[in-house]
């Protein structure tokens, strides 16, 4: 601390004018006549005013000092003091000889004295092994086993203790307690507390309704209080066991019994092999058809036995060509099958068609040329015979019986072109057997066809109905439906098409009429319009011209047409309101369309709307079979309503009674 | 005579032997030989205080022996 000494500090109050301060060492300034007077007045206290407080002060100062300088003087002895006694305290450790003490014995003596050194040396070391040894016995005397366990009681419950360690200590006991040591696990003793604190906030009812155990004790709710807590506890026997197990065990008690588990698990971590072991794999033996079912085998069975045997026959036989091996079975069927049930029928008869298809598709061209040959060698048929194809077609010509059942039609829809084929070789065969007058062939022929030599009407007559039955043949000649128009034939054609399908409906007149009246409606407004637009026009034309303009300003010009424009287009509307109420009829139609593009009725329209307002549809099964019915109706469309190809006559039977809103089609 | 340190907080501290007597402008001339400072530079006040008027005496400001008193820059306002 560089204080300001008091010497400057006393010359820089010279230079200014004031007292010097009070040197220490110096002797005290002369007393003041008011120190003095201080002084005088001896039997006032020393500090009681503030002038003899600083007389006093220097002194004071003074003292302080020679205080201070006191204690520091007493605090450097003391440390001189301490310096010494610890100089002291180092230098008597070094007591004895240093190396340079021993110098002084010769080398013989070192020797001498060796042996009794290394003597004494190996006794110590053996007293240090013996030491050793005698520590290891204590130790491991202390070592403290599971034995040093036994009879210690554990206040737990054996089960509570699960997989994870749990630390025990000594349970807090009063000193002076007679209950001896038990141990307890903190953790545990946390959790149980915990348990009964919330049990304790449970409500518990002293009568429990659905207490399966009787009771065992009358107030048993009562039975803690009084008794105090059952603890539960046991005691470690020091050989990995309790007491309370050995007991049990000695008494008998039956353990629980305890579950086996399988260790297999763990081998079921190998991948599973995708194919089945062949060894695993049972073929389930086909059982025998029921009775019914095995009969109507056999009949087929037979059928088509019989069906074998009769082929070559047929083909010796000069009968005819292509239904040679259908035939015999059909009249069959209709003889001597008699049908008790429609299920039955269908079946026989789906089979049926199978079967003469199967036919159908074999024959060769080389077989049809054969027959051929057979034929112009044939000889002549039954007159019998030529009534009923008169009735029907060529196909059943040759039958000798005729049957019309939905067989027939079938295959009379599929074989156009052998129909066809089969004209054809009849056509041919006329005209050869024309050419060739002379032989005895022509007479066969003739009376095959018309029953009648004469060639003359007969032969026109019959040209005619063979083009009529082609044409019908083409258009799938059905009695009572006309042929469908095609859409190849031009605008009417298609229209035709849409009514007969019941797509498009002749109603649109009405609209048409409404359209035109619109429009007619419209076209008066705008007349109206533009008329009363070239009125004004040509009346502003003759104000433009009038005198009076001339004399307006231009803000009295802009008024008065203003004026005008007012006045006229409230005339303009007038009349145009005159002509809405007078003509104008709106046509409202609401058409709602779903996002199939299919236009709804009222009923799917309201449906529609609900389930948006709703903001929720269908199920996923209703809204299948609405996706399913709009296939359908889509697949109809496209296809020809008569088809049989696709469909069959049950298809088309069915769609035109459904256009006809009748139960059936009426056949011819 | 009484000591009396100035501090200004900033790394000066001074103590400065002087009387209570003493009017302040003394001890500013004190002070200001001692931290080499003018003395129209320095002013004092006791901490939280309004400064010191050189025409007053330190004994006026309560000034006593080790009192610690606040040196700041007197910049004339």
């Amino acid at each position: 601390m560089a204080d300001l000494s008091i010497e400057e500090a006393n010359k820089i109050r010279a230079s200014m004018g004031m007292a010097p301060l009070p040197v220490p060492g110096a002797a005290a300034p002369p007393p003041s006549s008011r120190q003095t007077k201080t002084g005088d007045d001896s039997d006032d206290e020393p500090a009681s005013t503030v002038e003899t407080r600083q007389a006093a002060a220097h002194d004071n100062w003074q003292k302080l000092q020679d205080e201070q300088a006191a204690a520091k003087k007493k605090a450097d002895r003391l440390e001189a003091i301490k310096k010494e006694r610890e100089k002291a305290s180092r230098f008597a450790k070094l007591k004895g000889q240093g190396l340079a003490d021993i110098e002084d014995e010769d080398d013989m003596a070192w020797l001498k004295g060796s042996k009794k050194r290394a003597k004494k040396i190996a006794k110590a070391e053996q007293m240090e092994r013996e030491l050793e040894e005698r520590e290891r016995q204590a130790r491991e005397a202390m070592q403290y086993t599971e034995s040093d366990l036994a009879g210690v009681k554990v206040g737990h419950e054996a089960g509570q203790f699960d997989d994870e360690d749990q630390i025990l200590v000594l349970k807090d006991t009063a000193v002076d307690g007679e209950d001896d040591d038990e141990l307890e696990a903190v953790s545990l003793r946390e959790k149980e507390r915990l348990q009964e604190k919330l049990d304790s906030k449970k409500r518990k009812r002293a009568y429990d309704p659905n207490d399966e155990e009787g009771q065992t004790s009358i107030l048993a709710q009562y039975d803690e209080e009084i008794d105090g807590k059952k603890r539960k506890a046991f005691t470690l026997d020091g050989q990995g066991r309790t007491v309370e197990d050995v007991q049990a065990e000695a008494a008998g008690v039956s353990k629980p019994k305890r579950v086996a588990i399988s260790l297999d698990i763990l081998n079921d971590d190998k991948p599973s092999n995708d194919y089945m072991d062949i060894s695993e794999v049972k073929m389930k033996k086909p059982k025998k058809k029921k009775s019914k079912a095995s009969k109507r085998q056999r009949v087929a069975d037979e059928d088509d036995m019989f069906a074998g045997a009769d082929e070559p026959a047929d083909e010796m036989e000069v009968d005819d060509g292509m239904t040679v091996a259908a035939k015999p079975r059909k009249k069959k069927i209709s003889e001597d099958q008699s049908f008790i049930d429609d299920d039955d029928l269908q079946a026989t008869l789906a089979k049926q068609r199978r079967e003469a298809l199967k036919k159908r598709r074999k024959t060769k061209p080389e077989d049809i040329a054969r027959q051929l040959r057979e034929e112009a060698a044939s000889p002549p048929q039954s007159p019998d015979v030529m009534d009923s194809t008169e009735l029907l077609e060529p196909t059943i010509e040759v039958d000798p019986e005729l049957v019309i059942d939905e067989t027939t039609e079938f295959v009379q829809n599929l074989d156009v072109k052998s129909i066809e084929q089969e004209e054809a070789r009849k056509r041919q065969r006329r005209a050869t057997s024309r050419v060739s007058n002379g032989t005895d062939t022509v007479g066969v022929g003739e009376v095959d066809e018309e029953g009648d030599v004469d060639m003359g009407y007969a032969e026109v007559a019959e040209a005619e109905e063979r083009s009529n039955s082609r044409a019908r043949s083409t258009g799938i000649a059905e009695p009572g439906i006309e042929a469908e128009k095609t859409l190849d034939q031009g605008m009417g054609a298609a229209l035709g098409l849409l009514r007969q399908r019941g797509m498009w409906s002749s109603e649109g007149v009405d609209k048409n009429a409404s359209y035109r009246d619109r429009q007619k409606f419209l076209a008066d407004k705008q007349r109206a319009e533009e008329s009363a637009e070239r009125l004004r026009k040509e009346q502003r034309e003759r104000e433009r011209h009038s005198a009076r303009w001339a004399t307006m300003t231009a803000r009295e010009r802009e008024e008065w047409s203003r004026k005008n424009n007012v006045n006229a287009d409230q005339m303009e509307s007038r009349k145009l309101a005159d002509i809405f109420n007078k003509e104008y009829k709106p046509n409202i139609d609401l058409n709602y369309v779903d996002e199939h593009g299919r236009h709804l009725n009222q009923k799917e329209a309201f449906k529609m709307l609900s389930h948006q307002f709703h903001g929720k549809g269908s199920g996923n099964t209703k809204t299948k079979k609405h996706l399913d019915k709009i296939a359908g109706e889509k697949r109809k469309l496209a296809e020809n309503s008569l088809d049989t190809t696709t469909g069959g006559l049950g298809n088309a039977h069915d769609g035109l009674a459904k256009k006809r809103a009748a139960a059936g089609i009426r056949m011819q | 005579m009484i000591l009396v340190t100035v501090n200004d907080r900033l790394g000066t501290k001074a103590q400065i032997p002087c009387m209570a007597s003493d009017p302040v402008k003394v001890f500013k001339a004190m002070v200001a030989a001692k931290i080499g400072r003018p003395v129209h530079e320095i002013m004092l006040k006791r901490q939280g205080e309004r400064p010191f008027h050189d025409q007053l005496s330190l004994a006026d400001y309560g000034v006593s022996h080790g009192v610690q008193i606040d040196l700041e820059l007197n910049t004339g306002d």
